[in-house]
Formats: structure tokens, sequence, C-alpha cells
């Protein structure tokens, strides 16, 4: 890939970036395809809604039009030109509090796949790197953390924590460890047992190098299990906004705002479509995308 | 049948069932501040009910003492009452089980039927558009946030078109006594058989839809994946050779062989499916088991909430042991 470049023998960063051995190669246009490449727009579209639209807004979410309330879309009869999306109950401008979700959802899936990858990543990696005793204390814990069904652990985290936005975090990241325990312990083991680790063991290397080197090669499966965590986190944190578990009503978050429209099914559907459609698009096009790359990294598994 | 294996898989559901009795004996003390002063909350309390209280949840003890005394009570079934409603939490439990039970079975029998035919049907057609549509379909029922889609459905079944009732198990207008606890069995021993039984039926469908449609995605999934493995065996083609029909050679010789992993991802479902079953009571006002756990929940009904954990848990943990086995039994290549 080297090539000569303005300084002379570096090769550039960009070729770098996008070459053959990283992760963003990819992502290129021309690797990806037409079907994959909108997928990815799309979810560059809603990053940059959870990073920039909340300053993009034209009203604050918890801005009250009394005059206004329970406005159509501005396509149907009676809507209004301020408000695209129309307005909820108490006269909030809907889209407003859609983009101002979008950050709230997001960040939660980041935070989640952060604190899965910190606590879940290191176990699993404990676990399968120093084996024996710890492996077995480990996936016993892992165990005994499936068989307890996500949303009970939820309720007892509710229940100790009281309900709220970031007690509904902790919930959804404990929800997502044993998986990425299981993902990265088993990744991790295949990788130490190859050639290469073995051979520089018996070199002699410290462990500081083997780490290293281990990680490098098992990057594949566990960002697809962190793209995997993501769809999940944002999921699950709007079903229990939605059971009012999690974030509490003023805030605008998707599950919450669904679990508000429900008594105006009849009158203001409009209030019901768009939050679901939201989580639903962000959560297909991360699991589509977690499918792409699966499909490119892994192409045994069907 | 009683292997090593087994007695190591009790061993481990029996430890699994300690560890849930623990976090839900510690989950009342847990909570910040005076366990007994939460749980009255607003509703204020004189002194002498303050103890009483207290020595009926056994807080006035120590711990270890405590602990013993919440195993012994377990044992029996002796889980406390509840705060609203003043009935034992056991018979409760009992009775939206059953609610829980029929939404889910009916729920697990649509995901299983319609998941096995169209994953079949993905796979014989596999690369071709019909394939690429299922697949598509089944990653985004997989996606779906199930309470939007259960609104959804309501939105046009219930309320545009008017099929299909909004909401509970049966109408009020229509006396059906309870003998089983499951509707449609109940309603067909009513007075009025054929529309007390369509009635529950219509008050059935909608949820059970919404509750199958992540299990049938993945199933879907599965069948068709495994399906397209065991196409290529040689005693497909034997069969093949044989002169046998494709609905033979599909739905004999392959379907068998096919099915052990997807049976292994309908035993994987239950803690989901019940994730799914308490967002669908919600939505549908379904009278079972995740309705009441949530309820109490809102109500800070602390000695439902602590039995509804260890009960459902261990329902779960035990229903996940007892297919366990059944698949060891069913399979017998794992049978060593």
């Amino acid at each position: 890939m080297s090539s000569l470049t303005k300084d002379g023998l570096e090769p550039s960063a960009a070729s770098n970036l996008l070459g053959k051995g990283s992760f963003l190669y990819f992502f290129k246009p021309s690797v990806m395809g037409l079907p994959t490449f909108f997928l990815f727009l799309v979810f560059v579209f809603f990053c940059l809604m959870a990073l920039f639209g909340p300053m993009l807004t034209f009203h604050s979410p918890s801005e009250v039009f009394a005059d206004q309330i329970l406005a159509p879309p501005v396509w149907q009869s009676g809507g209004v030109s301020a408000h695209w999306l129309g307005t909820d109950d108490l006269g909030r401008d809907l889209l407003t509090r859609l983009v101002h979700g979008s950050r709230v959802s997001m960040g939660v899936g980041l935070l989640a796949v952060f604190l899965s990858l910190l606590i879940g990543g290191s176990l699993g990696f404990l676990s399968s790197y120093v084996g024996g005793k710890v492996d077995q204390a480990v996936m016993r814990a892992t165990d005994i953390l499936m068989s307890l069904p996500s949303i009970l652990l939820a309720i007892i985290v509710v229940t100790i924590l009281g309900s709220g936005l970031y007690p509904g975090i902790v919930a959804v990241s404990i929800m997502s460890l044993p998986a990425m325990i299981r993902v990265v312990r088993i990744t991790v083991w295949d990788e130490k047992e190859k050639l290469y680790i073995m051979a520089a063991k018996s070199l002699g290397s410290n462990h500081g190098l083997l780490v290293k080197n281990i990680l490098k090669n098992c990057k594949g499966p566990i960002v697809i299990q962190c793209m995997l965590t993501f769809s999940e986190a944002i999921l699950n944190i709007s079903a229990l906004g939605f059971l009012g578990l999690g974030a509490q009503p003023p805030q605008s978050e998707w599950g919450t705002m669904l679990a508000d429209s429900k008594a105006y099914i009849e009158t203001a559907p409009w209030l019901l479509f768009y939050p679901g459609i939201c989580i639903l698009i962000v959560v297909l096009t991360f699991n589509l995308l977690g499918d792409y790359l699966r499909d490119k990294l892994d192409p045994k598994v069907l | 049948m009683f292997s090593s294996g087994f007695i190591g898989k009790l061993g481990s559901l029996l430890f699994t069932l300690w560890i849930l009795s623990l976090v839900s004996f510690f989950l009342i003390r847990l909570i910040p501040g005076d366990p007994v002063r939460i749980m009255v909350g607003d509703r204020g309390v004189s002194e002498e009910s303050y103890q009483e209280i207290k020595s009926n949840l056994g807080l006035d003890k120590p711990l270890p003492v405590q602990y013993f005394v919440y195993l012994k009570k377990i044992v029996s079934f002796d889980m406390g009452t509840s705060f609203i409603t003043r009935v034992s939490v056991w018979k409760e439990f009992k009775e939206k089980f059953v609610a829980t039970f029929e939404l889910s079975f009916f729920a697990m029998f649509i995901a299983v039927v319609l998941g096995l035919l169209l994953g079949i049907y993905a796979a014989v057609n596999r690369g071709n558009f019909i394939d690429k549509t299922l697949m598509t379909g089944s990653v985004v029922g997989f996606s779906m946030p199930i309470f939007w889609w259960g609104l959804i459905l309501i939105l046009y079944f219930s309320v545009r078109w008017e099929l299909t009732p909004v909401s509970g198990r049966n109408s009020v207008f229509i006396d059906i006594e309870s003998v089983t606890g499951l509707m449609l069995i109940d309603s067909l021993l009513s007075s009025e058989p054929w529309e007390a039984f369509k009635d529950s039926f219509q008050h059935l469908i909608l949820p059970s839809v919404v509750l199958a449609t992540v299990p049938l995605a993945s199933i879907a999934r599965m069948t068709r994946s495994s399906f397209i493995d065991v196409l290529s065996e040689d005693y497909i083609r034997t069969a093949y050779s044989k002169g046998l029909s494709r609905t033979q050679i599909y739905f004999k010789h392959a379907l068998k062989n096919a099915l052990l992993p997807v049976i292994t991802v309908i035993g994987l479902m239950m803690g989901a499916l019940l994730t799914g079953a308490i967002l669908t009571e919600t939505i549908f006002s379904w009278p079972g088991l995740g309705r009441w756990l949530l309820s109490s929940v809102e109500s800070r009904d602390y000695p439902v909430i602590q039995a509804g954990i260890f009960l459902i848990g261990s329902l779960v943990m035990i229903l996940n042991f007892v297919i366990d086995i059944l698949y060891k039994w069913v399979n017998p290549r794992l049978r060593v």
C-alpha cells in the first residue's frame, strides 16, 4: 500500500485508513454497494441528528404552544407550517421532541456499548486469557445473568435505584453484558490458541505484547457485537421508557413519547407513528449494517 | 436419562435458584433508606403499624435469621400478601400465570408454524427474490419495537377497521365461568360456546401476533440456514434419485434434521418471550404476569415485586432446564 506521498516515505493517512486491513475499508462506497451505502447514509443522518439536531430546532422540546394542541402534520388538513410533524397533547412540537429524543437514544446506545465493552469486554478477556478458576467463575456468573429474563433485571435495578433514565442505562448495560462477555471470551480463546501467539509466548514475549496482538486480531467479532449491543440498547431503553421504568415524562425520549401517545391513538395517530418509526429505523439500520460487516468479515456464516 | 450430565444440570439449576432467592431477598434491603418507610410511601403510618409491618416482613431480626425464615417461606409457598389487594401473592401468581401461558402458548404456536414454513420457503428459493424479501422481512421483525407494532395494529385492526377488540381477554357482556383459567377452553364450556369462543379468540389473536413477531423472525432465519445446510447432505440427493417428490423430501427427510438447531433457538427464547409478554400485556391490558409485576412496581407493592421476581425468574429457569433435558432426549446424538 505504501506509496510515495508528499512526505516522501510515509503512506498517506487516508490510504492507510481506507486500506484493506482497516475497518473503514468496508465503508468505502465502492466496497459497500448501493443498498448498504444507503443504509450507511441513514446511519450518518441519525448520528448528525443526534449531534447537531438539538442546536438546529426552531423550538425547545418543552416549549408549549397552548393554541396549537394536537395539531396534525403540516400536509394534513389543519396542519400548521410552524410544526412540521404536528404537536402533542400539551402543544409541544413533535419534530423537536423527536430530534432531542434521538440524542437520548443514541447517547444511551453509546454509553451502553462503552460500559458493556469496558466491563463485559475486560471480564471476557480475563476469563479467556487467565482461564482456569477465573474462567469458571465468570462463566457461571454469565450463565446466571443469562437465565434471568432481561426485563426482570431491569425491574430489579429500577426497584433499587428508582425509575429514571440513569437507572435505565444501568439496566440496559447489564442486559448487554452476558452476550459481550461470551463473544469476547470465545474470540480471544480462538486467537490465543493460534500458532503465532504460542510462538511469541515461547520466545518469551511479555504480556503486554501478547495482549496487544490478540486484541488486534479479535476486533472483528467484537465490533459486530458492539453494533448489536447498540441497537439492542436503543430498543431496550425505549421499551423501559414505554413501560414507565426508564426516562420520565417531561424528557423527550422515544419510548416515553410512545407511552404518552397511547391515549391519543384515535385522535392523533401521528404522535404514535413517528417515535416508533424512528426506533425501528435506527435499530434496523444497525442490525443490517452489523449483518453486512459479519458477511464481509466471516463469509463462512450464512 | 439420569446421567451425570443430568445431575450436573440439576445442580446448576438449584444453584441459580439459590442465587435468585438471594437476589430477591436482598432486593428490598438494598433500597436506600428505611424499607418500611419506603414501602408505605406517602400513605403514612402509625408507630404500631410500622412495627407490625416490620415484623411481618421479618425486618426486625438479624439478617441470617431473616434469610432463613425467607427460604422456609418460599419452600412452603407462603410469599406474603399484597399491600394493595390483600390477596396472597402465590394465589395471584397462579391466576396471572394462566393468562400469560395462554397468550405465550398461542404466540409460540403462530411463531413456530409460520416461522418453519417461511424459513423452508426461503431456503428452497435460496438466493432469489422471494428469499431476499423474506430475509429482509425477518430482520425488520427482529428489529421491531413490539410496543409500537402493537399500537399500530390496534390503530388499524381495532380502531379503524373495528375487527378486533382493543384490550382485555373477553367482553364484559359474555359470562364465562373460570374453570381452567384458559379463556379459549372456558368459553367452550360456557352456556353460549360458539359466541364466547369467537369473542375470546378475537381478544387473543392481536396480542399473540404482536408477541409472536420477534420469535417468528428468528425462527424463520434459523430454519432457513439449517434447512439450506441439510439440503446439501448426501441422503437428500439419494432421496431425489429415488424419485421422491419435493414435498416428501422437504417435510419428511429434511425437516426432521433441520429441526434441531431450531429447537435450540426456541429453547433460548423463553426469557425473551417473557420480556415480550410484559410489553404485550401492557399494550393490550392483558391481565397476566407482566401487567401484575409492572403495576406492583408502579404502586411500590414490595411483597409482590419480591415474590414476583423470584417466582417468574424460577419459572423461566425451570422451563429452560426442562427444555434442555428434552432437547437431549430428542437428539440422540447428544446422548453420550
